[in-house]
């Protein structure tokens, strides 16, 4: 099939170029080219849509917030929207190249926005891609969220087709999924552990951040190297007009985030900062155990970016964030440090170029004091280095070739461990450091044909290379290693090479009713040992080898978007299956931990996912909402495991709703609610038990064969805006929320209990259960 | 390494009570799986009788011991040599063979064969069960010692200490059991340690934390005056990792460290659970003396 549709697309490109090159009148065009801004803050607003109201021509800024547009020779209005801001327009005269930089003004309540919406969605209508989400920093904040913390991870499980691996967790699941096939990016870096605090916040401070996009396998050529999803977190530029800031403290921690010009109009910064107080109050406690641990996590952001001219900007960005768990016996410490350069230079109105370098960090260590066991070290990291050259030409409206290279230098050091003792049982173990390389080009042309029908199509290249110095395992039948093989530093060991078609259609049916279909093949070199449904924070990565092919995914995709003439209402409902090749699982008991031969735990097999997605969305000035719904099934299948018939995916949830509203009571107060449910996840749970030396050891079921009871859970927030006089500088406000608000008591896990020394025979089931109602508050103040 | 995620894993009430997690008792109805053979056989160079038991396995939620397996024919084959128990008349179920009879040696590879088994409605079946394992060289413990440790309230302990040289050419894997006064303890899966010697092969075990007696205030169990014996027993990797997948289980199955549950790999033919095994035991005392220990 793969072949097939590789020749498919290659005679695609063909009949197209041809097919719509011919016949063209020669009509006098001239380029009109800029970066659309907020006119308060100078931040670029990616997304805007531009259109000419003469012409009938539109296009969308891209991810800088840089457009290009080619009109006919005339008079053109040009119209300007995005979700918030007060339409912008111009009358100009198309008979040269213009640079125009359209500043838009944020809306006040007043202002109806159904017009602004209607606009923007317009232009999303064409946008030949699917699965793709997309929410704003400001949306984020609104929503009720476990202790008050404002989570991006968290709220975008609210959107159809995302589930958190388990209660409260910030790690995620796309489409039956494992976490690890969810390409986490904040400004472009791979951010490889996206959890605070053993999952249960995410390393994303929202003050920080512009906006989330998530594309949900469907993804583009420009990006790859995951199967399930894109993560796309962008950090906001900064204030290039005034000072400003936001400082907000809650039950769980506080943060302050400050922006503003460097150089004003031309340069920027913005710094945040956050950090739990949680273990302040630990010394409190009167119980000693309690008393001694130190649990806090912290991380902070930085955003320098500088406009040198109108052709070229840089954007530096860096993240830093650490947990740090410690007593007086053991300290554990964690955390991601990623540091992004980007360089946009525009060609020339046409051509937009993005160079990015990234340096991102994931590490950890373990260590152990005092004397009940002998002092440990234990640490481990994976770096990357990667170039990334993308460009975007716009040789005329409605048209659109991405084109770029990328490159990534990925180094995992698993685990050292070594002990510090004197006179040491425990001996130095070095596992070796894994070397490799992950390249790609791209290409893909997106192309209006007509005024209703837009297709996408594209060819990503993908090259995988193993390099020295580093070993590999032969295994024999049994996955027991027979032979070691050891390479010279430098030399490239193994290499897989792969062709991914990205295609995608949209067809714009009536004035109403809009079709998309999709296309994608992905592959992914770069996989997580871990067998849990949560982030813990010792991550083991492992790259592809002579022993562990790639993951290759293929997905169809096929959906339908209804809305209405004041936009109001919009429904949309998506289609997709999906199949995974080379999927990773693990055997039954794995030993990850500081095993060199790790491969040899590794069983292989497929993943099916196929499911139906239906998100309502209602947008009124003061009442707003949706409703997402999806009916899934998920199934894996290995020949070593459960016997080789098919499983559930641990992510499996056959129906999953969520209702999200919001409604604005007047200016200053908004209340916010939302409600979940889905079915429970598969559990495998046992059938029967039997005796051995004098212990009770249980028989299973099939793998997750059983499922938890099913979920459900209600929460609620309420936003005042403090008074705030316009003569003061700072405006505060406060945020009250509720979590499980009717105090839902669901299972995170069913567990078996017995008094050993009294009946081992007697054996009681009992869940555990996270969280029951829990309120927090939180004031903010904004400068 | 084991022992550093267990480590880990204390953090985990700490973090739940942080976040406020709780359990209660459920009303959980189990399928129960059609009843299978259980073997449960450790053949040792311990010159008591040797003792292979057989029962049937039964519903999660039964509340009784297994019922036995009377009647089979259980013979232990040693190389052109076989070897018959007879089953105990008092405790059905349980078929033993005297040392003077048979040892099993270092070495040398022991194939157990059960037939004739009677199922529940008495009729006989004619499946052969088998299971083999070869039993492993002797690791010789130097000594011993006891060492008070108190880490929080519920958990005081006295750790026990274990001195021994690692052989260092071979990968092992060891068993550690106590008895206080010549009473077994720790016999238990649950009460069982095991380890390999991944993280000091060929080193001298100075001191490795290989067991735990119970010291919590109204729980001390030791005595001034009692002798505490330390069992290191050799063991196959196969019964290593069995007793290592019954450890998992029992830490119980929690989204955050935990993979799904999986049934415990036995080593018995026909599908039959339980195990089959040799080990080697090498044992160190030491007399409890709180001027010492405490």
């Amino acid at each position: 099939m793969d072949y097939f549709l590789k020749l498919l697309f290659i005679s695609l490109i063909f009949t197209f170029e041809h097919h719509f090159s011919l016949g063209q009148e020669p009509v006098k065009t001239f380029v009109i080219s800029g970066f659309v801004k907020d006119i308060t803050t100078g931040e670029m607003l990616p997304g805007a849509s531009i259109q000419s109201v003469e012409a009938g021509l539109g296009t969308i800024a891209n991810n800088y917030g840089f457009y290009s547009l080619a009109l006919p020779e005339g008079k053109h209005t040009l119209v300007c929207g995005y979700l918030g801001f007060q339409q912008y327009s111009l009358v100009l005269e198309s008979n040269k190249n213009m640079r125009i930089n359209p500043e838009l003004t944020p809306q006040s309540h007043n202002l109806s926005e159904i017009e602004i919406i209607g606009l923007s969605k317009e232009e999303q209508r064409r946008l030949p891609v699917m699965g793709l989400e997309k929410l704003e920093a400001s949306e984020l904040r609104k929503l009720p969220v476990l202790f008050g913390e404002t989570d991006p991870l968290k709220t975008i499980q609210l959107l159809p087709g995302i589930t958190s691996t388990s209660e409260g967790s910030s790690n995620i699941s796309v489409r039956g999924g494992n976490p690890d096939q969810n390409l986490l990016q904040f400004d472009e870096a791979v951010v490889y552990n996206g959890g605070h605090l053993l999952g249960f916040f995410s390393v994303f401070n929202n003050d920080a951040i512009k906006e989330v996009q998530v594309y949900k396998g469907d993804l583009p050529a420009w990006t790859g190297g995951r199967l399930a999803s894109l993560i796309d977190i962008r950090s906001r530029d900064g204030n290039m007009h005034d000072l400003s800031g936001v400082a907000g403290i809650g039950i769980i921690s506080s943060r302050v985030t400050l922006e503003g010009p460097v150089k004003k109009g031309s340069s920027s910064f913005l710094i945040s900062g956050r950090r739990t107080y949680l273990d302040m109050f630990l010394p409190l406690s009167t119980d000693r155990d309690i008393r001694d641990n130190r649990l806090y996590f912290y991380d902070t952001n930085l955003k320098l970016n500088y406009i040198i001219n109108e052709n070229n900007r840089v954007f530096i960005s860096g993240y830093f964030g650490r947990d740090v768990l410690k007593n007086e016996m053991i300290g554990l410490g964690f955390g991601n440090s990623t540091f992004t350069l980007r360089w946009n230079h525009l060609f020339s109105h046409k051509l937009f170029s993005n160079a990015t370098l990234v340096y991102s960090r994931y590490n950890y260590s373990l260590g152990s004091t005092g004397d009940a066991f002998e002092p440990i070290n234990w640490n481990s990291r994976l770096n990357d280095w990667s170039f990334k050259y993308a460009f975007s030409y716009y040789p005329k409206a409605g048209d659109l070739i991405e084109f770029g290279i990328h490159s990534i230098f990925h180094s995992i050091k698993p685990g050292n461990i070594s002990s510090s003792d004197d006179n040491p049982t425990i001996k130095n173990i070095k596992i070796k450091v894994a070397n490799s390389l992950e390249h790609a080009a791209y290409i893909s042309h997106t192309k209006s044909l007509n005024d209703f029908f837009t297709i996408r199509y594209g060819m990503r290249l993908s090259i995988f290379q193993n390099i020295g110095e580093g070993r590999t395992f032969k295994f024999d039948e049994n996955f027991e290693p027979v032979d070691t093989i050891d390479y010279a530093r430098g030399s490239i060991f193994n290499q897989y090479t792969g062709l991914e078609p990205r295609l995608g259609f949209s067809w714009l049916i009536s004035p109403f009713l809009t079709m998309k279909g999709s296309y994608s093949n992905t592959r992914q070199y770069l996989h997580l040992a871990s067998n849990s449904n949560s982030a813990t924070p010792l991550d083991i990565w492992f790259v592809s080898s002579p022993n562990i092919k790639p993951q290759i995914s293929n997905q169809f995709s096929l959906g339908f978007s209804l809305s209405e003439s004041k936009k109001i209402w919009e429904h949309s409902i998506e289609f997709y299956w999906k199949k995974n090749k080379n999927a990773i699982d693990f055997r039954e008991h794995p030993d990850l931990i500081l095993n060199e031969a790790l491969e040899g735990e590794i069983r292989t097999g497929t993943a099916t996912s196929k499911g139906i997605e239906w998100l309502t969305k209602y947008e009124q000035s003061n009442f707003s909402g949706w409703v997402a719904y999806t009916l899934s099934r998920s199934e894996r299948q290995s020949k070593w495991i459960n016997n080789g018939e098919k499983y559930l995916s641990p992510y499996d949830h056959t129906h999953d709703l969520s209702i999200v509203a919001n409604y604005t009571i007047n200016p200053r107060m908004t209340i916010t609610g939302n409600w979940v449910y889905f079915t429970g996840s598969p559990v495998t749970l046992p059938v029967g038990r039997f005796d051995f030396q004098g212990g009770v050891i249980p028989v299973y079921s099939k793998r997750n064969a059983e499922r938890l009871p099913d979920y459900h859970r209600m929460d609620v927030s309420f936003t005042l805006q403090g008074k705030n006089p316009p003569s003061r500088a700072w405006k505060g406000e406060w945020n009250f929320s509720v979590y499980n608000l009717y105090g839902r008591k669901n299972a995170w896990m069913i567990g078996f209990t017995s008094d050993d020394d009294v009946d081992p025979y007697l054996k009681k089931a009992e869940k555990t259960y996270l969280f029951s109602i829990v309120p927090s508050v939180s004031y903010v103040i904004r400068f | 390494m084991r022992t550093a995620t267990q480590k880990i894993s204390n953090w985990i009430p700490l973090v739940l009570l942080v976040l406020a997690g709780c359990t209660e008792p459920i009303d959980l109805s189990l399928k129960t799986n059609p009843k299978r053979l259980v073997v449960d056989a450790i053949i040792s160079n311990d010159p008591y009788v040797q003792v292979v038991r057989l029962s049937w396995s039964v519903p999660y939620f039964s509340t009784t011991p297994s019922p036995p397996v009377s009647g089979a024919t259980v013979t232990i084959h040693e190389e052109e040599s076989v070897y018959f128990l007879r089953e105990s008349t008092e405790h059905p179920g349980y078929y033993f063979i005297l040392p003077e009879v048979f040892l099993p040696q270092p070495g040398k590879t022991y194939t157990l064969k059960i037939e004739g088994v009677q199922n529940l409605d008495d009729d006989v079946e004619t499946t052969v069960y088998t299971a083999t394992t070869v039993m492993p060289e002797v690791v010789r413990v130097d000594s011993l010692t006891l060492r008070y440790q108190y880490f929080n309230k519920d958990w005081v302990i006295w750790q026990v200490l274990a001195f021994y040289q690692d052989p260092p050419d071979e990968t092992n894997y060891y068993m550690f059991r106590i008895s206080q006064n010549n009473n077994r303890v720790t016999s238990r899966p649950s009460d069982i340690r095991v380890s390999s010697d991944k993280y000091f092969n060929g080193n001298y075990v100075n001191g490795l934390w290989v067991q735990s007696i119970d010291a919590r205030e109204g729980r001390r169990v030791l005595n001034e005056g009692d002798l505490i014996t330390l069992e290191v027993a050799s063991i196959t990797k196969e019964f290593y990792k069995f007793l290592e997948a019954i450890k998992m289980d029992e830490q119980g199955s929690d989204p955050l460290f935990s993979g799904p549950p999986a049934n415990i790999p036995g080593n018995i033919s026909n599908g039959a659970l339980g195990f089959f095994t040799a080990i080697h035991t090498s044992t160190a005392t030491i007399v409890y003396d709180p001027a010492k220990h405490d």
